[in-house]
Formats: C-alpha cells, structure tokens, sequence
C-alpha cells in the first residue's frame, strides 16, 4: 500500500509545483436566486385551470390534465375503481376503438397515456409541436367520451390481474402495500389504487361509468401546457377543446378516520427462500398543507432523504448491510406517511431493524447538529433548480401545487419556508409526529431465521406470503 | 372563437414536421489524452459532469467478476483531499445528485449541480482520478454492501436472475458470457491489491472523457477542466483489451428454468452486430415495428388481441462489442409458453416474409423521431448521449449522425436484418417454469 502510494504522492507533489491550488476546494461563487421560469394561469369559464408555459429547447409539447380525485374516492370495498377508470380512457371513445387510439398517436411518435393514482387522475400527452393538435383532440376525446367497453374492461382486468399476481410474489412491492394497510387500516390510503386480487373481478363498467360521471370534472382539474409553443396558442387551444367539458358538483369524499398506531405493530411476511429482509418502519404523519409539514420534511432528510443521511450512513456506509437506507414523506391530502425502507441480508434482519429505530430514537432525543440541519436544508433548497429542467417535470409541479392547494405563491416562498426550520422544529416534530414506539414494522423475508430476534420489539404476527389477503381486516386468508 | 380556432388550425396543419435539434458540441484533447466535450445549454441554470472511463465488466479477467463494478463503489471512498463519503456529500449539500454506473463497456461517474459549483465538481473528479486513496477496511465494507447489492437486484426478486443465466448460456469465449455485477465467490475473492492495479491501469485521463453539458461558457469550462486535470500524468500500463469474438452458434441453445415465479416468462437472445454497425439502425427501426407503443406488432397480437402476455417486448441490447437482441415475454395467467412463444417467432418471421407498410415504417421513424426530442431535453440526456457516441463510437459526431442513419432505413433494410439475424439457430432461448418454493 505505502509503496503505491508513494508513487501517487510524486504525482502529487508534481501538481503542487503547478500553478493550480489542487489542495483546497474552489468554493463556488453565489448563484443569483434561480426563479420558476414565467408561466400564465386562467381558469376557464367551466372552472378548469389552466397554465401555459414556454419551453423551446426541443420542439416538443407536454400536456398534463390533473383530476384531484382518485383511489380515495373508491367505493368502500371495492378498491380499484378509479385506476380502472382512468386505464380504460385510452382503450376507446364513442367514435375511436383501442387500436385507432393508439395507431393514431404512435404513428406521430407521441404518447397519451391516464392513471389514477391515490388521490389524483392524471391524463398526460407527449407529442412533437407538429402534432399537437391532434394531442389536444385524442386526450379532451378520452376524458369526454370514453367507451367503457365491457370487452376492454374485461382484458384490463385480466392484464391486471396477472400483474398483480406477480407483484404479490416481488418481497419489495409486498413490503409496501402491506406497510401502507396496517398504517391506514381500511381507509382508502391503505388500499393498492390498482384493486386488489378480491376486488378487481367485481368491478363492473357501470362502476367506471359513474366514477366518471361523478368526478371527472373540469372544476376539480387542471391542465398545464408546457412546450414549444406559444402562450397564446396554448390558452386558444385549451378553450377549444376543453371549454365545452362540463362543470358539475363534486362530492369529496366521505372517509373512515385514519386509525391511531399504539405500540409496535410488527406483521412478518413469510417467505422461505428469501435471501434478504425487505424492512419497513413507520407511522401515518401530517397532512401536506399543515404548517408542520416542511418540519417533519427536514426531519425525514436528516434521518434518510438522501444517502448522506444518517440511515444510509449507519447501514450502509459504517456497517455494509445494505445497499440503500431511506427515509421519505409520503405526502397526501389528509395524513401521509413517515417511513423507513431497507433491505439487509437474512441473518441480519434484527441488528438492521434495531439499528432503524435507534436512529429514530435519536432523532427525538437531541437536536440536529447545526452543519447537518443546514445540509439537509442546503439540498431541499439547492436541488430547485434541477426540478424545473424540463417540461414534464415543470408541468407536475404546477398540477401539484394545485393538487394540495399550496396557493399562488408557495413556489416562491417554499424555499423560505424550508430556510427558516429550525433544530428546535425539527426536534418538536420529532417527539410530537416521529414515534419508534407507536410504529408499524413490516419484515418480509424468511421468517424462521429471524423471528426469535424479534422478542422483546413487541407482538409479532406472521403471514405466510402465499396467505397474504389485503382485504382480510387480519390480512390473511 | 370558431373562426380563431380555424385559422389556429390551419396553422398547426401547416407546420413542417418538427425535427429534433442536434446537439451542439465543443471537443479538445489535453496532451495527457484526456478527452473532453463541453455542451452549453442555458435555459436552466444546472450542469450535468459525466467522467466516462473506458472500462467495464468485459474488462475483468477470469475470476475477477464483479470486480469493474466493485471499483466504481471504491471511487467514493476518499483521495488525496476528500474524505470517504465527502463527495456525495458536498454535491448533495449543494442540491446537486450524483451517482455512478458501470455497464459492460464503460464505467460512468455523473453529477447534475447547480451551475456555480462547476470548479469544485472539476476539482473533486480530477482529485479522485489522480490521487484515490481507498483503506483496507473501507474496501472491505464497501464489499459488502456490493454483495448486498447482488442479492437485492439478482437474488432476491422473483425474475432477477433472467439474465444472468441467459448471458452465460448465450456466450462462450467473449466476456460478455458474465453479468456486470459478478459472482459471489469472485467478489469475495477480490483484494485491495486489485484495487491499486485497476486503479493504475484504467483510472487515467487517456482513457477517461469528460462531458460536461449546462449553463456554462465552453471556453471557461475547458479551462477549468485544464487547471484540474492537464497535469495528471497519462496511464504507464498499458491497457490490454480482450479480442475475443463469439463464434457464429449454429444451434439454437435452450435452457428451462424451474424458479418459484408467479407467471411463465420466455426470453429469447438472438446474436447481432455490436452498436454502430450498420445493420444496428434497421433492427432498431425493426424494433419499434415488433414492440414500441399499444400498436406494434408484437404488442398488439401477444398482449391485445390474443392476451397471452402481459409484457412483451423486442429490442437490441447494442454494445461496444456484439450482443444480442431480446424477445420477452411475461405470460398472462393461464397462457402457455408454448402459445407465446408460436405468436412471437410469427411476428419475429413476418418480418423476413414481406415488407413492412409505408405507414408501419413511418409510424416506427416518427418513434424516433420523438425519442430524440424527448430524449435530449435534460443536461444529463445530452451529457449522456455525447459521452456514448464519444467512448463506444469512437466518434462524438455519431450524436447527431446517426439520426439521419435511422431516417434513411428502408423496407428491404428490414427485411435483409430481419433474415440475417431472426433465425431458430442464431438464438440462446431461456424458459422460466413456475414451480412451487422450496
């Protein structure tokens, strides 16, 4: 080692007799206060908003429709409704089947595409400028005049269905339902958007037909319009074709209360020929748009937003045990989702899980060190910039500052906002809203060689994976 | 309003068809064989570093697997003047990401920053070029999160061991025949010693590119990258690259595979030409006709009208060196493989029976078309795209060359590939069989 070494220090000492200082960094010179670039918004006289913005480094056009309804408007029990919805949008029109859709917008090389994700529906296009009046006339004729064709429905479901059956073997995706299901208990928020293995063959086309009638409204929506082209031409277009979509009243939906975690709930998913432990720690949190929330976001970065965080840093950097440690929001309308995620070969599942929750511990325990508080916040501030290169990711923080009502300004004053967090914040929320003892833990991975760890952590409940029932108040069959 | 819309409309009808635009490009060689490509691009103020070294998992000797990869993880682990973990650290505290990547070919190191942190990126690349400095305990734990690595994307998911089994049945003298993130055993065996010998023989500027694309001036950009990286002495070892060619198979080899997986899976790997090649731009106009979009061939007959899969696609895996072109299909519950497998080879043979329609070819050109618009919006695309054509053609013009190659493909171009390379003989087939856990 020394000798090689060495020789790299010859190299060395030959830079330094250079002119080039190599020894310290260049620090970087202030950068002016970057802006989300200039957009126009109106709301149309049927209460969609819309917002146009210039973009000109591609000749491209993106359009994002939002609809602020989705998976939590599912009827109770029938998980699925409005990801089937919106998925059989694109699958036929009053005048276009399936194939003519698809044949149509493949053959300018764009895309039109819908999901319903959990509390939104969004239908996007991507086109080139040259098509971008077929764009506007292919997305307002499947939100408008959707078919529900019952032979689509039924190819959907089948499609579905095999997916999630494959899904339901994957430990990393199981983890996950399985997490958000005993942290939100039957409301909405704890089902898989796209229905589960019980409830995607009861769903019938008269379920799509009035989820559609119901919510798919233009004064619940949003559309964005960013590409080469001009504002003017963005605001004509979306009048022409969106201005005869019909206001209606929406109504928001009525759902059971988010249950309250009391001491650990640890469901251990059996899976015997595992190799890792898929790990999920966490609890339900605070709701987008209370004033806590930028707390707890900052909170979430110190422990795992990135892999300088204090996860990745005891896992993965000190210890190698596994290849990623994260902590995240998942943020919703009403309460979201405090969450760890790792994985860590089977032998060491307890020391990895022990190990999570000491640094949750610790995070309620004293104050973040000042040059790590301002690192976390350095990067949620400093990171705006990359957030707005390019058109689809300007066009989804526009809908989302719609989608959690955020108001007018919160894109210029967010970055204040993250500023003035404090370790005394982040502290408070970390005692009040980061709980180890009040937490769901889900393991999934081969019980038998970790389960005996586990005692003294609380009450463990196993599930053998092919038992696994998402429907079932006990989640099994 | 009516009339408004009218005339809006004729003036969208009238627009030409749009065309991607090129992207721009300065490149130098500094005398010590680095080479370097600058992009400006101001319309957000970021920057995207990409330091391309020419070495990756085709470069590991026997019993070494792994190892190109394994290395990448060691760049992190300190130099001369930043500690292990400081690099992340400093670009993370500016907002900035960065990451690594090795393939087959290349080992890649990228940022994207704020554009005022340029200088200190530099600095911190050229530091880790010239002076790595990586301890024997650090090496050792950052072995293990590699291993952790393998189990979390091969070993543990239900289908992460397809390719694996598929390259090493598919290949039997050309490197390729090994995944990139190497075997257990190879990894275990790995020493800090191969570390100082990668590191002395691929880890230097005559075999490294620096692409930098963002808001910046070239002229200044390039002499940042001098001040930073002129003085580090060029490689002394020479590097010794495998000349080994796959012999032509004439046998179509076929593997099953029993696996606790939830649905049958088919893969097929047919032998093509490497990246660049010729024939490579009608197999990729060949594979948007079979796979790109709901209306493709293959999509359309496998996943809709037959609804035997519920993924199906068909593509070339282009390489430095020839690799192979895949069919693959996840069936759809109660569907056999057999079923799949007759609708896929109908598809892959219609291509070498009659040609495709104007419609079919244009459709499959408007396709990439828009993949080069949507492909080259962001810092990192361009970047990426410069340093691909720069390390695996061997000619930073291809980023913008190639696009009229894939303009100019013909029906008969298709027709001619699809016969050449779509043959039973010319296939490694890998068949994936539900079977209970163990």
């Amino acid at each position: 080692m020394k000798k090689y070494f060495g020789l790299i220090g010859l190299f060395l000492l030959a830079s330094c007799s250079a002119k080039a200082d190599k020894q310290s960094a260049p620090e970087p010179k202030p950068l002016a206060r970057v802006d989300f670039p200039t957009y126009e918004k109106r709301v149309l006289p049927n209460g969609l908003t819309v917002y146009a913005l210039e973009y000109h480094e591609q000749p491209v056009v993106s359009l994002r429709l939002m609809i602020t309804a989705g998976a939590d408007n599912d009827p109770a029990n029938l998980p699925g409704v409005a990801a089937f919805t919106a998925d059989l949008l694109n699958k036929g029109t009053k005048t276009r089947t399936a194939t003519q859709i698809a044949e149509a917008i493949d053959q300018v090389g764009g895309s039109v595409e819908a999901s319903g994700d959990m509390e939104s529906t969004v239908i996007s296009a991507s086109v080139l400028t040259d098509s971008v009046g077929l764009a506007f006339e292919l997305m307002t004729d499947v939100l408008m005049n959707p078919a529900f064709s019952p032979a689509e429905l039924a190819r959907a479901q089948q499609q579905s269905l095999s997916n999630l059956t494959a899904n339901m073997e994957d430990p990393d995706f199981i983890a996950d339902a399985m997490f958000d299901r005993v942290i939100y208990g039957s409301h909405p928020y704890g089902h898989l958007t796209s229905g589960t293995l019980t409830s995607i063959p009861k769903i019938k086309r008269e379920d799509l037909v009035q989820f559609h009638s119901k919510y798919y409204a233009p004064n619940i929506s949003a559309l964005a319009i960013v590409g080469d082209l001009s504002t003017a031409d963005a605001f004509k277009l979306a009048e022409q074709w969106f201005g005869s979509w019909t206001k209606k009243d929406v109504p928001r939906p009525q759902n059971p209360e988010v249950p309250k975690m009391e001491g650990h709930r640890i469901v251990v998913i059996d899976k015997p020929d595992a190799v890792q432990t898929e790990i999920r720690v966490g609890h339900t949190t605070v709701p987008r748009k209370d004033p806590d929330y930028f707390n707890v976001l900052v909170a979430s970065y110190v422990l795992g937003g990135t892999g300088s965080g204090r996860l990745s840093q005891t896992l993965r950097v000190e210890r190698g045990l596994t290849y990623g440690a994260y902590a995240s929001i998942q943020p919703r309308k009403g309460p979201g989702s405090f969450y760890s995620t790792t994985d860590t070969r089977t032998e060491k599942t307890a020391e990895a899980l022990n190990l999570v929750l000491g640094e949750l511990q610790k995070l309620r325990d004293s104050e973040v060190p000042p040059q790590e508080l301002q690192n976390a916040k350095s990067y949620l501030i400093g990171s705006f910039p990359l957030s707005i290169e390019v058109p689809n990711d300007l066009a989804s923080r526009l809908t989302t500052v719609f989608l959690y009502d955020l108001g007018e300004d919160y894109l210029k004053t967010y970055r204040d906002k993250l500023s003035d967090v404090s370790a005394g914040d982040v502290l408070r929320v970390a005692k009040d809203k980061i709980s180890t003892d009040n937490a769901a833990v889900v393991l999934v991975g081969k019980a038998d060689d970790f389960k005996k760890q586990l005692e003294g952590l609380g009450k463990v409940e196993v599930i053998p994976m092919n038992k696994v029932d998402l429907d079932s108040p006990n989640l099994t069959r | 309003m009516r009339l408004v819309a009218s005339v809006l409309m004729l003036l969208l009808l009238q627009t030409a068809p749009s065309k991607p635009k090129p992207v721009e490009y300065k490149e130098t060689r500094l005398p010590n064989g680095l080479t370097v490509i600058t992009h400006e691009d101001h319309s957000t103020p970021v920057i995207n570093a990409q330091i391309w070294y020419h070495v990756g998992s085709k470069d590991e000797k026997p019993g070494k697997t792994g190892f190109a990869h394994l290395f990448e993880h060691l760049m992190f682990k300190g130099s001369a003047h930043i500690k292990p973990e400081e690099h992340d650290k400093i670009i993370t505290n500016a907002g900035g990401v960065s990451n690594a990547y090795t393939q087959d070919d290349v080992t890649v190191y990228w940022e994207t920053f704020p554009a005022n942190y340029l200088e200190k990126i530099l600095w911190m690349e050229a530091d880790r070029m010239a002076t790595l400095d990586v301890s024997e305990e650090n090496f050792k734990s950052e072995r293990e999160v590699v291993k952790e690595e393998r189990l979390t994307r091969i070993e543990n998911p239900p289908y992460g061991d397809l390719l694996e089994l598929l390259y090493d049945n598919a290949y039997d003298v050309h490197p390729y025949k090994h995944i990139t993130i190497g075997s257990m055993a190879d990894l275990n065996a790995a020493t800090i010693q191969d570390v100082r010998e990668f590191y002395k023989t691929y880890y230097v500027p005559d075999n490294a590119t620096v692409v930098l694309a963002g808001d910046f001036k070239a002229d200044q950009a390039l002499d940042e990258v001098k001040k930073y990286f002129a003085d580090i002495p060029r490689g002394q070892t020479p590097i010794v690259r495998s000349t080994a060619k796959e012999p032509p198979h004439d046998k179509e080899r076929r593997i099953s595979h029993p696996k606790a997986v939830p649905l049958p899976a088919y893969v097929a790997g047919y032998y093509i030409p490497a990246d660049g090649d010729p024939d490579s731009y009608p197999l990729t106009i060949a594979s948007n006709i079979l796979s790109a979009g709901r209306s493709s061939r293959i999509y359309k007959s496998l996943v809709y009208d037959k609804q035997l899969a519920i993924q199906a696609d068909a593509s070339g895996n282009f390489t430095e060196d020839p690799n192979l072109f895949f069919a693959i299909l996840i069936m759809n519950r109660g569907a056999s493989i057999a079923e799949g497998e007759k609708a896929l080879n109908a598809e892959l043979m219609r291509l070498t029976t009659e040609p495709v329609s104007d419609m079919e070819l244009e459709k499959a050109k408007n396709k990439m078309r828009g993949e080069y618009a949507f492909g080259r919006e962001s810092v990192q695309e361009k970047a990426q795209s410069l340093g691909h054509a720069a390390v695996i053609h061997r000619d930073t013009a291809t980023v913008n060359k190639e696009y009229e190659l894939f303009m100019k493909v013909t029906k008969e171009d298709i027709m001619r590939v699809a016969k050449t390379y779509f043959r039973p003989e010319n296939r490694t087939v890998l068949v994936v069989t539900p079977q209970a856990p163990k």
